[in-house]
């Protein structure tokens, strides 16, 4: 079975067309990653994906539900983790993970076991104690980051998973999904920064203006335009 | 029902905050302070009342207004000089605010019935409420002269005949009807003693839509503003709980916030204090409310609650931080206050044809008016009443769980901004 299926996905926000016609699929345990320019439509694309945002039209299948109708059960499987997402202030980190992990957890048993995983992969310790409103940009996306991936869900939707961070947090980020990966999560991520994708993705697609234009390893692609590195076949595909 | 208690225990934590909690304490606390002041005043003017008097003409009848004046909780001091000047002075150091001087040819003047003029200085230090207080002293003081002058002058002139007879020729006898019941009682005290629920039952009112109105704005605009929105959607939780979780949660913050706010009132401003001797005129005029009336009160109240919140959630979703939330809140605060200053100032039927529609469209409005409704027997008028709040709110509900399962919660604001430019 396929993790992720996207056949001829439109969306439009009043006359402006987001995303026109995408289709790809990804293969369970597979990081796919999602490349493009600001405003490609990259965010609309994962929105949707994550039953957050209807599509205008077409199809998309996760993990064989379909989106639109079996919803919920997609919602069981997937964690999303927003380009621009915060944790409420007056909770403390480690309330933040409960109160998330309650959405999930059959017991207060299972419930404790998905929080001590998060606590494993922020790493922030004692910091966890404090209200979330006095941590930094690093460590809020980690925790974030935690909190998504706490669940071993079968589909973890990144959306600039190391947006607006330093190049240390961002290292630390990237190791985590590569983690959660051999781990046998499907990750669909995605990126502007096309030299952290050719590192972190099996599979990538290039967007640009709601189109896909084109798809596939990074090391096919390179071959393909004769590039040193995705940048590069970027422009190219561009021009 | 388990992930419900999660929001649920979630949104309240959220909402119960300093921000919320500082202006509560002050306004308590300005309550107490209000009242402290008030009821060392109110203790103080009960306590006979120090003036000082000089007495120019030393007669019988002058003496006996002293007298007079001291049996009428006045404590009379001769300020031990014929001299205005001195006297004030006198009165000045003693600490005393009024200065009672009887002329020199009093006796003789009342007497002749050529009404002497009795000077009474009122010293003042400043414009405060306690000053303004010696006006009423004046007054009474004048009042306790006059009387005993004039139950003098008629024990004279109409020997045998009671004075206060000729004074008060008449007697009145109040006669309050209501509908097909009357009782002995002045209007006066009927008025009073509906006060507990005319303006009680208002304030109440306003207070639990208002603080509803912005604690469940707050929770929708938190999300957005803490960009916790995204997130919280793509959890397994049907949607309609998420709404569910915020409604609750900010009709509990409310009521516990009109509780707090009518405690400080009632504790410390005594403002229920209505005349207790009265309810047996209240029930014979069949003023008071049964527990069937009480009981649809509650569902009025209940669903007045209800569209508030469903309301102003829909307002809320199109606002991006909780300031802007804030803001959308304001046409509800006015639809609120009007039928709040109405209830309290004027009567609906009154009003032109277009202003009642107005009023009765207003859903908050058929709570306010339930009351005296209740009270002078028009249950239909309030189960009408009831039965347009249910629709409105039902209505209103749909609308807000569509907004909840739609993009527009997540694009609602955007789009907005779009617009603008
Ligand atoms: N809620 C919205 N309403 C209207 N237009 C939107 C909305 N969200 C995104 N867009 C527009 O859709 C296009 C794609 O945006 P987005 O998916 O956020 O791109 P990306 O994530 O690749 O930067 C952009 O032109 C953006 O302005
Ligand atoms: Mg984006």
């Amino acid at each position: 079975m396929k993790a992720v299926e996207v056949r001829k996905l439109t969306k439009n926000y009043g006359d402006l067309r987001a995303v026109d016609e995408i289709d790809f699929e990804i293969e369970e345990g597979e990081i796919f990653g999602l490349i493009g320019p600001n405003g490609a439509g990259k965010t609309t694309t994962l929105r949707i994906v994550s039953t957050i945002l209807t599509p205008s039209s077409g199809e998309v299948f996760v993990y064989g539900f379909e989106l639109g109708s079996e919803n919920d059960k997609i919602r069981e499987i997937i964690s999303y983790l927003p380009e621009e997402a915060g944790a409420y202030k007056n909770l403390t980190g480690f309330g933040y993970l409960d109160f998330m992990a309650g959405f999930y957890a059959k017991d207060v048993h299972d419930k404790g076991k998905i929080v001590e995983k998060a606590i494993e992969i922020t790493q922030l310790g004692d910091r966890l104690k404090d209200k979330v409103s006095t941590y930094s940009k690093g460590m809020t996306r980690k925790l974030l980051l935690a909190r998504s991936l706490m669940i071993h869900p079968r589909l973890a939707v990144l959306d600039e998973p190391t947006g607006g961070l330093d190049v240390v947090n961002s290292f630390e980020v990237r190791n985590i999904i590569k983690e959660f990966s051999k781990q046998g999560t499907t990750v669909l991520l995605s990126s502007h920064n096309m030299l952290e994708v050719e590192f972190l993705s099996d599979k990538v697609a290039l967007i640009d203006r709601g189109r896909i234009l084109e798809e596939g390893t990074p090391v096919d692609l390179k071959a393909k335009y004769k590039a040193r590195n995705l940048e590069e076949v970027f422009v190219e595909v561009v021009s | 029902m388990n992930k419900f208690f999660n929001l649920l225990k979630k949104d309240t934590k959220e909402l119960i905050t300093v921000q919320l909690l500082i202006p509560i304490i002050i306004v308590i606390a300005m309550y107490s302070t209000i009242g402290n002041i008030m009821g060392s005043e109110m203790e103080r003017a009960t306590r006979p009342q120090q003036i000082a008097v000089v007495d120019f003409n030393g007669s019988a009848l002058s003496n006996q207004v002293i007298d007079m004046l001291e049996k009428s909780n006045f404590i009379a001091v001769e300020t031990g000089t014929f001299n205005v000047e001195d006297s004030i002075n006198f009165a000045r150091k003693k600490g005393i605010n009024i200065l009672v001087a009887i002329p020199e040819n009093f006796e003789e003047d009342v007497v002749n019935l050529k009404q002497p003029e009795v000077e009474i200085y009122s010293i003042m230090k400043g414009l405060s409420v306690r000053e303004t207080g010696t006006s009423t002293q004046v007054e009474a003081v004048f009042n306790v002269i006059s009387n005993a002058i004039s139950t003098n002058l008629i024990t004279q002139k109409f020997t045998g005949i009671p004075p206060d007879v000729i004074k008060q020729p008449i007697k009145a006898r109040d006669i309050v009807v209501v509908k097909d019941r009357m009782a002995q009682a002045s209007p006066a005290l009927v008025a009073q003693s509906a006060m507990n629920f005319s303006i009680f039952i208002p304030i109440i009112l306003m207070l639990v839509t208002i603080t509803s109105s912005q604690m469940i704005a707050s929770l929708i605009a938190l999300e957005k503003q803490n960009k916790t929105l995204e997130t919280l959607l793509t959890v397994p939780v049907n949607r309609n709980f998420i709404l569910l979780s915020k409604m609750v949660s900010a009709a509990i913050v409310a009521i516990i916030v009109t509780a707090a706010y009518l405690f400080a009132m009632t504790r410390f401003l005594g403002i229920s204090q209505g005349p207790q001797a009265s309810s047996d005129v209240m029930r014979a005029l069949g003023l008071t409310l049964t527990t069937g009336d009480f009981l649809l009160l509650g569902i009025s109240i209940f669903f007045a609650i209800l569209s508030v919140l469903a309301v102003s959630t829909i307002l809320a979703v199109y606002s991006e931080d909780e300031k802007s939330a804030q803001l959308m809140l304001t046409p509800i605060m006015v639809f609120v206050m009007i039928p709040y200053f109405l209830t309290i100032f004027t009567d609906v039927n009154t009003l032109s044809m277009p202003l009642r529609v107005l009023v009765y469209a207003i859903p908050f409005s058929h709570t306010f008016l339930a009351t005296n409704n209740l009270m002078f027997g028009n249950v239909q008028f309030v189960i009408y009443g009831i039965i347009y709040q249910i629709i409105f709110s039902f209505v209103c509900i749909l609308i807000a769980t569509r907004i909840f399962s739609s993009d527009r919660l997540l694009t609602g604001r955007l789009r907005l901004a779009r617009r603008r430019v």
